[in-house]
């Protein structure tokens, strides 16, 4: 009797310490869910509130895109045949590389780890009790950036209904979009946190990168068809881009290339905590 | 006047100490220059593989498109590096420019000289003396070559002023002016002018310094025959005037009903 007391104690026990811990993992997760949905909210109210700076940002994009579709039709018409490319495919090109850029613009534009090391800023985020990274990324979001993005996804959908002729299969293409979007996050990212270690590397890293990508958005990878190095550039976004949805052609196998893809993402991801948790361990706010 | 010049002396002075001072600025300028210089080589080869033969250019013209262009701007980032009229008016940080006896316009422009940049400037003088010795170029032109790049330069560095100077009448807009010069820097940097010879837009674009350096300098360097050379520099010199004069303007209006909000 005194046995199946002390089994039914025990029981009672078991069930209130896991659902303590399923609340706590609720709870956990709706923490992060609340302050996400306070960053958002924030974000929308932002551009609500400046509305200035919202004319602002759709006069750019008119512009820019202007400025885009020439710049495309001058190398298309001049130079397309090269690599037996149209307007429309340069033009499609483009726009997938704004896409990939602006979507991960939202966490990533306005921030900059060494700066807020520097001016102490970075003290903002060390505070308990949500995961820092986490709340380094999903503050401050750019409201510019969601602009950016629907307009550049208005723009994709009307040149892919109307206008592009070249069939497209659109998983293929959603699938790949989503990958270059965390993809492209994760080297910025693990580029930027070396600002960790030593003050303003990240600057001198990026300062590669950003110019590699400028150059690969005016002249897709084809046109590299005997540079010595172009097995280094296919791993950048633009490449990858190509390489799954315009006709191109792969100078490694195609299985070689979704190993080395997968190793050098993992590593990117590697990188990207390793940086984390010394930066954390040895941060010292100068002010 | 002569308080003028020892001012920019002074701050010639300060700018060459805190290079000094500041090593790991220094590294940091060399390694930002190293890195930048990779991906500038990545261009290069593209463009002339692709395109050498479609716009007529050899090797040597693109890598002296390249380096000049590189050149003009470190060169005029050494005044405006680090400083912005949109971000100086709001925080009230104009003020420290407005004493006397020194004009503000030129207690800002020379001021905070950034001292990365002069090593920048350093590194690419000497890549450009390693191209001139490697292609052994007359000394006629090099002296040719550098009056022009020195106009250019002056042109850009007017121009540059004349768009910051825009801060005092509008920010936001200033702020536009911003986004068509970057691009409009894109443009020039990734098609060079040969591109857009053939086109309309040539004269339009002609409005841009970076534009000449592909229209005069690089012909001249090469010894190929150069397109209307008194009509480019005519041009040069009203764009010169124009931009001085913008520039002026902007400023004495400006500064009449300057308020620092801070």
């Amino acid at each position: 009797m005194k046995n199946n007391k002390e089994l039914e104690q025990s029981e009672t026990l078991a069930v209130g310490a896991f659902s303590r811990s399923t609340m706590k993992t609720k709870q956990f997760n709706s923490r992060y869910l609340d302050f996400f949905k306070v960053n958002l909210f924030i974000m929308f109210q932002t551009m609500k509130e400046y509305k200035a700076n919202l004319y602002s940002v759709f006069l750019i994009q008119i512009v820019f895109i202007s400025i885009s579709y020439f710049t495309s039709f001058i190398i298309a018409s001049n130079f397309g045949q090269v690599i037996g490319w149209n307007f429309l495919d340069f033009l499609v090109y483009q726009v997938l590389i704004r896409i990939i850029y602006q979507f991960s613009g939202i966490f990533l534009w306005g921030k900059s780890i060494s700066h807020s090391i520097i001016n102490a800023q970075f003290n903002n985020h060390l505070v308990m009790p949500l995961n820092i990274k986490l709340k380094y990324y999903f503050n401050n979001l750019s409201s510019s950036g969601y602009i950016y993005i629907l307009f550049s996804l208005c723009e994709l959908l009307i040149l892919l209904i109307f206008f592009y002729q070249r069939e497209i299969n659109y998983l293929i293409l959603l699938t790949t979009l989503l990958f270059l979007i965390v993809y492209h996050f994760l080297i910025h990212q693990s580029l930027e946190t070396m600002g960790f270690h030593y003050k303003k590397l990240d600057h001198q890293l990026l300062r590669l990168y950003y110019p590699l990508t400028n150059i690969l958005s005016s002249y897709p990878i084809n046109y590299f068809q005997f540079f010595s190095f172009r097995n280094l550039l296919i791993f950048i976004p633009h490449s990858i881009l190509v390489f799954f949805i315009f006709p191109s052609s792969i100078t490694i196998s195609l299985f070689t290339f979704y190993v080395i893809l997968i190793v050098v993402s993992f590593l990117l991801v590697l990188i990207l905590i390793i940086n984390w948790k010394i930066g954390l361990k040895k941060y010292e706010a100068y002010g | 006047m002569k308080k003028e010049i020892n001012y920019i002396n002074e701050n010639f002075k300060i700018m060459l100490k805190s290079l000094i001072e500041y090593k790991s600025n220094f590294y940091s300028a060399l390694a930002e220059q190293f890195f930048y210089y990779i991906a500038l080589g990545i261009l290069l080869f593209v463009l002339y593989d692709n395109f050498g033969d479609i716009v007529g250019w050899s090797l040597k013209e693109f890598i002296f498109y390249m380096v000049l262009f590189d050149f003009l701007l470190i060169f005029t980032n050494i005044f405006f590096w680090g400083k912005d009229l949109v971000f100086d008016i709001p925080s009230g940080d104009l003020s420290q420019y407005i004493n006397k006896p020194i004009n503000p316009l030129i207690a800002y422009i020379f001021s905070r000289l950034s001292a990365e940049t002069i090593l920048q400037v350093v590194i690419s003088s000497l890549f450009i003396l390693g191209l001139i010795l490697h292609y052994q170029i007359s000394f006629v032109t090099i002296i040719l070559t550098f009056l022009v790049l020195l106009l250019i330069s002056f042109v850009f560095f007017l121009f540059r002023i004349a768009i910051t100077s825009f801060a005092f009448k509008a920010i936001g807009f200033t702020k536009y002016l911003y986004k068509f010069e970057n691009t409009f820097f894109f443009i020039m940097q990734q098609y060079p002018t040969p591109f857009f010879m053939k086109t309309k837009l040539a004269r339009v674009l002609m409005f841009y310094p970076f534009f000449f350096i592909g229209s005069l300098l690089i012909p001249m360097v090469s010894n190929t025959p150069i397109w209307n050379i008194s009509y480019q520099l005519t041009i040069l010199f009203i764009l010169a005037i124009i931009f001085l004069f913008i520039g002026i303007a902007n400023w004495k209006q400006g500064l009449k009903k300057y308020e620092a909000f801070g």
